[in-house]
């Protein structure tokens, strides 16, 4: 169904599984059980920071439990990635960023930090997190993140402790001058998902999350997220929630989680585990995923919908643990009332003179190969195209003309600048004027 | 020397994105630029 990469995209890496929070709805299976609570060594984090450089990984989020109560791992991470051009995120409480620590983080480079925010009422967040003082901690950590240049997103996991309380959240969210507000709804944990189903929100309250969201989006001006696929079915309204609609299930598919212990799984809420990355190295514990390429894990319900290759359909891991098998705010394509806006392509002859990003990487394929970078698009493309592009990176910079000359069309070879162009991997030399097409 | 067509491909098997359509986005099932990490913050824009 799916193509097989050689390796993942985004890889999420738990360096630890410690957290000073115990949060009430917590995706990780190991919150919730008896696993003994894992930190990798120095020299695994080497040893997984090298097979994500040497696997040509484009994106990492450095992860956990709290990447931060082990900052020494993480600055070993962040400085192997970001000297060989991937572009890091960090998951964090910030309950343990230092003023030193944001300056080291920020000199090597990281820009963005996604942190949860329970609620801006103290005594919620210190209830769901099981953490007295922690509200306070998360919130000065903002103030400092921030303050440091950091690009910081909040994200509130809606639950039915907090929902009532999102509208006054993202209020408070917007005065600390955050980036990015996030409202996701919480999926049951794994080791407790019959219990915990009470919490979760309905589906007409997670409607009524999106409408808050957007209000709150025209009122602060910040960008506004959730921070996991909605199926289409469940936002209904998908035209005015099209950027939310841009997330897809990619577990296993382009992204992977490594844990703690090493081992893959298709992704962070998903106790499964294929391989270990110490033992059968990022490949070759990959390549054991394959179920996840076939769609074998896609809702079954969602299987024959006419939106599932665009959707993905439900969350799988919360399909697994439903007693009815399904992503329980699924309903069907009957719900889906509009369609993801759509941002044209220029069909205009490129004029100018261009040349690829710097820090593009072309990444070799069964199927051709990946164009991409860290901190643009990706774009993939079959073995001519991606021989034409490297004839052309060999060039200080190329216009229509150049790649015609390369046996394609004029419509191909517009086609093939304005693409690239528009996915930021291509950029126009500033210095040249414009040519006559 | 034959014309050689450029191939923009999805993520699906048989997904090849056509010329003037989209950018690809989240109507287009070619999947390329459906690569946004779930639980994570998008990528630095600069």
């Amino acid at each position: 169904m799916f193509r097989t990469l050689k390796s993942p995209l985004n890889v999420q890496v738990e360096l630890t599984w410690d957290c000073p929070n115990s949060c009430r709805h917590c995706y990780n299976s190991f919150r919730h059980d008896d696993e003994p609570i894992l930190t990798m060594t120095t020299e695994q984090v080497e040893c997984v920071a090298r097979e994500l450089v040497k696997e040509n990984i484009f994106r990492v989020v450095l992860t956990g439990g709290e990447p931060l109560t082990v900052p020494e791992l993480t600055v070993k991470a962040v400085e192997i990635l970001r000297s060989n051009n991937i572009g890091v995120t960090i998951n964090s409480t910030l309950m343990d960023l230092t003023p030193e620590l944001a300056s080291t983080l920020r000199g090597l480079g990281v820009r963005t930090i996604m942190t949860s925010l329970i609620s801006s009422n103290p005594v919620t967040h210190d209830y769901v997190t099981q953490n007295p003082g922690s509200w306070q901690k998360t919130v000065d950590g903002i103030k400092l993140a921030i303050k440091h240049g950091f690009r910081v997103n909040v994200n509130m996991v809606l639950t039915k402790w907090n929902l009532h309380e999102l509208e006054e959240t993202g209020d408070f969210v917007g005065g600390l001058g955050a980036a990015v507000f996030g409202a996701t709804r919480a999926c049951a944990p794994t080791p407790i998902a019959t219990e915990f189903s009470k919490y979760l929100i309905s589906l007409e309250e997670l409607r009524s999350s999106l409408e808050i969201l957007y209000r709150l989006k025209e009122r602060w001006g910040y960008g506004v997220d959730v921070f996991e696929h909605y199926s289409w079915c469940a936002m209904k309204d998908v035209a005015k929630y099209s950027h939310l609609a841009r997330r897809k299930c990619t577990a296993g598919i382009t992204s992977v989680t490594i844990g703690a212990d090493g081992d893959l799984r298709p992704c962070g809420h998903n106790p499964n585990h294929y391989g270990n990355v110490f033992t059968d190295g990022l490949v070759g514990a990959w390549a054991k995923m394959s179920d996840w390429r076939e769609g074998v894990h896609i809702q079954k319900s969602c299987t024959k919908c006419k939106f599932v290759r665009q959707c993905t359909g439900g969350c799988p891991v919360e399909a697994e643990n439903s007693p009815r098998g399904r992503d329980h705010h699924t309903t069907g394509p009957n719900d889906v009332m509009s369609l993801p806006q759509m941002e044209t392509l220029s069909s205009e002859a490129p004029k100018g003179r261009y040349s690829f990003i710097p820090e593009v990487v072309f990444r070799l394929e069964e199927f051709g190969g990946i164009l991409g970078s860290s901190k643009g698009d990706i774009a993939f493309v079959d073995e001519v195209t991606l021989g034409i592009s490297s004839d052309l990176r060999k060039k200080p910079n190329f216009n229509l003309r150049s790649v015609m000359s390369l046996g394609v069309s004029r419509k191909d070879a517009s086609f093939f600048i304005n693409r690239l162009v528009s996915k930021n991997i291509l950029r126009e030399e500033k210095s040249h004027a414009r040519e006559k097409g | 020397m034959p014309e050689k067509k450029v191939k923009f491909l999805g993520l699906f098997e048989d997904s090849i994105l056509k010329q003037g359509e989209s950018v690809c986005d989240s109507n287009c099932d070619c999947y390329d630029c459906n690569t946004d990490n779930d639980h994570a913050a998008e990528p630095d824009p600069d």
